[in-house]
This record gives C-alpha cells, structure tokens and sequence, in this order.
C-alpha cells in the first residue's frame, strides 16, 4: 500500500467500467483502487486490505450485491467499511434494502467521475469526523 | 283485515240497496259512499280504498270521467260501474278504458254484486302479483346489469394493471440494461477528456455531445420507468392548494422565472381531494414546466383553483359506462393558463400521446403530457387542454373530492 493513499475497493461484474472507474478516479485524485468482478472474491479482498471505501454493484452473476453488502456488514473485519451502492438498479425496493442492510450511500449509474469523486472524498471526510 | 269499499252514488236509495247487499253477504266490508266525484276523487287520494263501486251516471261527470281522473292521480283501485239495464255497450267501453267490471242494475243485481266484487279483487291480486314478479325480474335484471358494468371495469382495470406491471418490468430490466453501458461510456468520456490532451474544438465538442446524449438516454429511461409506473396510488385527502404551492416551489428551484408574472386565483375553503399527493405532484410540475418552455420571452402563468357542480356532459362527464364524472357532481377544478405560444390543432391532438414531441430531440422524451394524462386517468379524473396560436394555453384538470 502507498502511505497516504486511501485505498478503494470497486467490486463490480462490468470490468470495462471497472478499469474506467480505477483510471479517473486515480488520476484525479489519491485513491488507490482495487478491483473485483465477482462478489465473493471482493469480500475476501476486503478483508484482506482494509479498503477506505467500498463501490458495490447489486446485480451481479453469482452472490449479488445485496449478499455481499449483507456478509460485508456481518463481518467484524468489514464491518465498519462503508459501502456505496453504485449501480443501475435505480428501483425503490432496491434502496430500501441497501439501506436496511446499512450502506452508506446509493449512486445511480451513468455518473460522472468527478461527481463520484466528491461523493467519495465527502463520505470519507463524514467517516473521519467520527 | 277488512275490504274498503268507496261507494260513489247519488241516490241514497241505491246506496242503501248497495250496503245492505254487502252486509248480508257476510263478508267484512266496510263501505264509504261518496255523492260527488270531486269529493270521492279527494277521498281516493287520501285513503286507500280495496276497491270503487262507481254509478255510471253521476252528477256533473260520467264513470268514465271519474275513471280517467283515477288514473290521472296514478292510482289502479279496481273500478266496477253499476249500469241501468240496456246500457251493457256503455260498461264494455269503460272496460276498454280500464274499469274491472260492470254490474247490471236488473232482477239479478243482488247476486252478481258480491261475486263481480269478488271476481275483481282477485283479478287485482292476481294483477299485483303479476306486477311484483316483473318489477322483480327488472330488479334483478339491473341487479344483473349493475354486477357486468362492476365486473367490466374491474377486469379491464385488471388488464390495465397487469399491462403497466408488464411495462414497468420490461422497463426496470432495460433501464438496467441501458444504464451500465451509459455508465461505461461517461466514464470513458471523462477518461478521454483527461488523456487526449488537445485544444481542438473538434475534439472537445465531440466529448460534449457524448456526454448531453448520455444524459439524454438517461433522462429518457427516468420517463419511462415513470410512465410504467405500477397503477398503486397512495389515495389520502389532500389540500390542492398546497400541491400547488409545492410544486410551484419545485419548479421554481429548477427554473428561471425572472420574465414570469405568477398570478395566483385560487380559492381559499374548498374540499380536499382524493389523491396522491407525489404523484399530483408531478403533474403539475409537468404543466407548469410546460408553461413555462412556452413563453421563452416571458408572460404571465395564472394558476387557479375552485370547486363546481359539473352540469355539462363532455368526454369523461356523464352517465355513460367509463364516465368518471356525474353530471351534476361536485369536483374541484385546478388551471394552468399561460401567455405562450399557444399549440396548433393538429398537434392538441397528439398531445397526450407517448413520445409525441414538438421541443426537437434535446427537449425530452415526449412522455412527460402522456405520464400525466396516465396518472390523472389512474385518479379517475380528467384533464384536458384548450390553446389559442398566440395567445396561449389552458390546462384543465377536474378532481375527485374527497
């Protein structure tokens, strides 16, 4: 890990939209970002290394967004790891549920990559503050 | 119970003969004589005889007068006309004109009397029974009827249902679809904006457009999954004028209204409606909206609200299957009047229709007049538009009171 930099963790099947989100968001700002494009493999990288913040697709083949959010917030390693939804899924049933399963934001997909950065560095200040 | 027998006779000789007649057949009669057919006829109205004993030959008027001005005060009593002998053609003709029976003042009067009396009143009876087994053969007819309006509108409410829920899925899966690809591509503008370093204009406007048709697909895929909507609404009482004024707000938040004189007539005291409110909502920000895009050089926008009886019959208004309004029914009447541009007939017509759109690709989607002609149709209640080339727009929506 780079000292000072704050680690990201994208955990979404697209990996076209993967490598996108890793290229602005490092070039725009000093996040570190890590990648995984099946739900329970992020877990495991989550646990592993302790990202700052987590971006979490909810469809996804295999566990979807919803169980990884739900194993991520039962989890003592994860626990405290905030979770954004960032999907397509804009459906009201889908927010209620990211939010009883606690995460910490939703983003709907299209957005653009300095808006996600400052949705970002917000809640990461909000974090900080506690 | 006894049988009430009004006795209309001038002779009070006769009207002796007649209830002594009665009275020894033993039967419970109770008779009442009448001299005059003005008075009998106040008699009748009053009292409910079992049955009229008329003379035909009275003073000032004939049975026949007497019968018809019977029927003019909407009663059927069963009516025999005693008759002198020899004037049988007499009592048929009377018959004809719905007399029961006739008697022939002769020898034999004492012992036809009491059985024509007889005769009628079951002829009645059977009459009455004849008459409450149609009446209830109509009922049950309209009972009948009633049950196929109520089963019609429910099964085509349950096809609307089913077909906005069949949308509304097919939307929610495309909107999916389309949105992760969109995601995929503004980040690849915002990666391209960063890498290709390059000042030509070419190059940026390129960037630019990608990026408004992102949007663009976006804000289209936002209009569909309003427009399929499931037809749930959150019915509560509600305050149209305080709708009204949220919406107002709304729009004004996300609009210029330098160069627009709000006018605001809307009465203070009328009934609450039967609506949801978000959904209410965003028709009128719709309106409004609407308003406003015609009148790029300003005007004025003049909002109105009141409460009326509906007296006139018109699409939506009457007695007809589907009409969500009775004549004659209260409902509260919210319009949106502007100084615009006014919109020419041929397109007033295609207005409500989906993806119907004059504002060129950039202005939207076309759904937004269609979404509330949708969520006004889901409140049972009506809108409707009137414009002048020129002069401007009214919009006219009638609410269900609570």
């Amino acid at each position: 890990m780079i000292a000072g930099k704050e680690k990201i963790l994208i955990i979404d099947d697209e990996q076209d939209f993967c490598r996108l989100i890793k290229m602005n968001l490092e070039a725009m700002s000093d996040f570190v970002v890590d990648i995984s494009t099946d739900g329970k493999k992020g877990i495991e990288l989550a646990k592993k290394t302790k990202p700052a913040l987590i971006l979490l697709d909810i469809v996804m083949p295999g566990m979807n967004g919803f169980e990884v959010l739900e194993r991520l917030k039962k989890d003592k390693e994860t626990l405290n790891i905030p979770v954004v939804m960032l999907t397509a899924k804009g459906d009201k049933a889908s927010k209620i549920k990211a939010q009883q399963l606690h995460n910490e934001e939703y983003i709907m997909k299209p957005i653009e990559a300095k808006e996600l950065r400052v949705r970002i560095e917000k809640i990461l200040k909000r974090k900080a503050a506690k | 119970m006894s049988i009430k027998i009004l006795l209309v006779e001038d002779n009070p000789d006769h009207v002796l003969l007649t209830e002594r007649l009665l009275k020894s057949t033993g039967k419970d009669y109770d008779i009442e004589s009448m001299g005059k057919v003005e008075e009998a006829l106040k008699k009748i109205i009053k009292n409910d005889y079992d049955l009229i004993l008329s003379d035909y030959r009275l003073p000032g008027a004939s049975a026949l007068d007497f019968l018809k001005k019977i029927k003019e005060k909407g009663k059927d009593i069963p009516f025999i006309v005693v008759t002198a002998a020899g004037s049988e053609k007499i009592a048929v003709e009377l018959m004809k004109e719905g007399a029961y029976d006739y008697v022939v003042k002769d020898n034999l009067y004492e012992e036809t009397l009491p059985m024509i009396i007889e005769r009628s009143l079951e002829l009645y009876n059977e009459k009455e029974k004849k008459k409450r087994a149609e009446q209830a053969l109509l009922d049950s007819e309209e009972e009948l009827r009633r049950a196929y309006i109520q089963l019609k509108a429910t099964q085509e409410q349950l096809i609307q249902d089913e077909k906005l829920k069949a949308i509304g899925q097919l939307a929610s899966g495309v909107a999916h679809e389309v949105r992760n690809p969109l995601g995929i591509i503004i980040q690849g503008v915002n990666y391209l904006e960063r890498v290709v370093v390059s000042k030509k204009e070419e190059v940026v406007d390129t960037l630019n457009t990608i990026k408004e048709s992102v949007n663009r697909a976006d804000k289209i895929i936002s209009s569909l999954l309003d427009f399929s909507k499931a037809s749930k609404l959150d019915l509560k009482a509600e305050d149209v004028n305080s709708i009204l004024e949220d919406s107002l707000t709304l729009v004004k938040t996300k609009f210029k209204f330098e160069d627009i004189e709000v006018i605001k007539e809307t009465k203070k005291d009328i009934p609450k409606v039967k609506v949801d409110k978000t959904r209410l909502q965003q028709v009128f920000v719709n309106i409004l909206l609407n308003a406003i895009q015609s009148m790029p050089e300003g005007g004025k926008v003049i909002i109105r609200s009141y409460y009326k009886n509906l007296k006139e019959i018109r699409d939506g208004i009457g007695q007809k299957e589907g009409d969500f309004f009775r004549i004659g029914e209260k409902a509260v009447i919210v319009e949106v009047e502007d100084t615009g541009s006014g919109i020419p007939e041929e397109n007033l017509k295609r207005i409500f229709d989906p993806f119907f759109t004059t504002k060129g690709p950039r202005g939207g989607a076309g759904l937004g007049l269609s979404v509330t002609k949708n969520i006004i149709n889901m409140h049972k209640s009506l809108i409707d538009i009137e414009s002048k080339i020129g002069k401007g727009t009214k919009v006219i929506v009638i609410l269900k009171i609570m």
